[in-house]
């Protein structure tokens, strides 16, 4: 007779635009020693139709043993739309077996998050997508950030939800830090200031991964930021991404997270 | 501490617990707010005014009601002791406009055979045949009464009443602003400490009227909330809006079955809504 599968004691799904800081923000959280992270299962397997969405298949897919790391953590990006399905997917497939389920949405200036995204495709990926800045790359990205915010909106209220911008994580990364593992929740172990996750985590060599240990280089993007909303404005994606930069800078002490996530709703609907 | 309700609670409430980078080891209440803003009234305490079982624990009620900046330091357990050995939360405290000093009970005290260890919900005996051993605050009553005798026990109250007052004469006179104590239970003052059915009476565990009445001449303003009978809480999922056992059998093997889903020790939301309503009033 066959074991049943060990479940995890909780599911966290860690998601945000690309050039969100996601990688980090992940690579932190699942160096706890208590947690078995999984890094973007379905968009490193978009070219083999990886689609499992029920936790058992998934736990099984990836050799996951929750025995000595009960937390189970998975980070995805909404670069593609059914990334965002198939995640939110699972995670209600996490829930309705009775594990404890979170979301933590990380969220950036999309401004600074379009100029990275440029920036890693002209120096490092090889991408030819998005190297230019044109109206059409600019319509096209803001666009897809809202499909799939919004998407992340309208099923976010069924798990308990953390908000985490940015920003917020590079001013004070160890309190951060410490309220994002209290979700599960587990108290912060010391290694994880450093800010860097073990390698067998990390896998393969990505410049998305180079974060310095105990400390995170930001480069200042102000003038690119002003230049991009100026000259479209116009678009109707970009004002849309006008309104999200400026709520994602509010103080999330003036702000809940359910509050915050009421307005994201609206302005993303 | 707030972690620890965080992980039995979590499926009924979300504490949405944060950390402040001038506390960094402290779990708090959230949603999160500036400790440090003007006019800040930062309320102090146990359980209750952490808000464990409660969505809307009566500090923010007050600050919603009167739009003013205010700060939760209630934590799992804590007496004035955990406050007095923290200077940080001290400091705040000496520069908040207004403290609210809940009611805390005086088994979270160190003195006579006990000293408080963790956060001041455990006691380890100091002295005797179990001295060097650490027992969960009303167990550790339970066996002084069994092991050491009555007389150590009656011995033992008096030891941390006189405490409990030190401390709080120490406490207000490290806060400068305004000082409010709110007593909140189920009990009037004095009506608590009936030691027929515990060793501690009742919450705020041995902490008589006398005691209550000396609290003015150190520049407290006393507040009673009391709410008798008072309604036995049914727990409930978040989510599924089913009934929630929080108390497993796994974690809690000695609850009786019939009252793994009830909150029949904390503040209810019947109490955390009378707390706000008088304090307002007395902070109009």
């Amino acid at each position: 007779m066959t074991q049943p599968l060990l479940l995890p004691e909780s599911f966290t799904l860690l998601i945000g635009p690309p050039r969100s800081g996601t990688t980090l923000i992940a690579n932190t959280f699942m160096s706890h020693s208590s947690v078995c992270g999984v890094h973007e299962p379905y968009q490193r397997g978009r070219n083999d139709a990886y689609e499992a969405t029920d936790i058992a298949a998934f736990q099984n897919d990836h050799d996951l043993d929750f025995t000595k790391t009960p937390n189970l953590a998975m980070k995805e990006t909404t670069t593609r739309l059914q990334n965002v399905e198939l995640s939110l997917d699972l995670a209600k497939s996490a829930q309705s077996s009775g594990i404890y389920t979170g979301l933590i949405l990380i969220l950036r200036c999309p401004f600074e998050a379009f100029l990275s995204q440029v920036e890693a495709s002209r120096a490092h990926w090889g991408e030819k997508k998005l190297t230019e800045i044109t109206e059409e790359s600019v319509a096209q990205f803001f666009s897809r950030q809202r499909t799939t915010l919004r998407l992340i909106c309208e099923n976010a209220r069924r798990f308990h939800v953390r908000i985490l911008s940015y920003d917020s994580f590079c001013a004070a990364p160890n309190t951060e830090t410490a309220r994002l593992m209290a979700l599960i929740p587990v108290a912060m172990e010391p290694h994880q200031k450093d800010l860097m996750p073990d390698e067998t985590i990390v896998g393969v060599a990505d410049p998305k991964f180079a974060s310095t240990r105990g400390g995170i280089k930001k480069t200042d993007r102000a003038l690119g930021v002003t230049e991009l909303m100026a000259t479209y404005r116009h678009l109707p994606s970009v004002k849309f991404a006008i309104a999200m930069r400026s709520l994602i800078a509010l103080d999330p002490k003036k702000m809940t997270d359910i509050e915050k996530l009421d307005a994201l709703t609206a302005l993303a609907l | 501490m707030g972690l620890g309700y965080q992980k039995t609670d979590r499926n009924a409430f979300d504490y949405d617990l944060w950390f402040d980078v001038a506390l960094p080891t402290l779990a708090l209440r959230g949603p999160q707010c500036d400790l440090h803003a003007d006019n800040c009234i930062s309320f102090i305490g146990a359980a209750q005014t952490f808000g464990r079982f409660v969505n809307n624990p009566f500090p923010r009620q007050v600050g919603r009601f009167l739009e003013r900046p205010i700060a939760n330091l209630g934590f799992s357990g804590a007496g004035a002791e955990f406050y007095l050995q923290r200077p940080a939360l001290m400091a705040l405290l000496a520069k908040s406009d207004t403290v609210v000093v809940q009611s805390m009970s005086a088994r979270s005290v160190s003195a006579g055979v006990f000293k408080t260890a963790r956060n001041n919900g455990v006691l380890e005996f100091q002295a005797g045949p179990r001295k060097g051993e650490s027992f969960l605050a009303q167990e550790a009553y339970r066996i002084l009464k069994t092991e050491y005798g009555d007389d150590a026990l009656v011995a033992q109250r008096k030891a941390v009443q006189e405490k409990w007052l030190e401390q709080h004469r120490d406490l207000a006179s490290q806060i400068s602003g305004r000082k409010i104590f709110l007593w909140l239970s189920n009990e009037a003052p004095g009506d608590n400490l009936d030691y027929s059915r515990s060793a501690i009476g009742q919450f705020p565990h041995m902490v008589s009227a006398q005691m209550v009445s000396a609290l003015p001449e150190m520049g407290f303003e006393v507040i009673e909330c009391v709410l008798n009978p008072e309604p036995v809480q049914i727990l409930i999922n978040d989510h599924s809006h089913m009934v929630e056992r929080v108390f497993g059998a796994q974690n809690f093997p000695n609850r009786p079955d019939k009252l793994r889903a009830l909150n029949v020790y904390y503040a209810t939301p019947a109490l955390h809504d009378k707390a706000a309503r008088l304090l307002c009033k007395a902070l109009l």
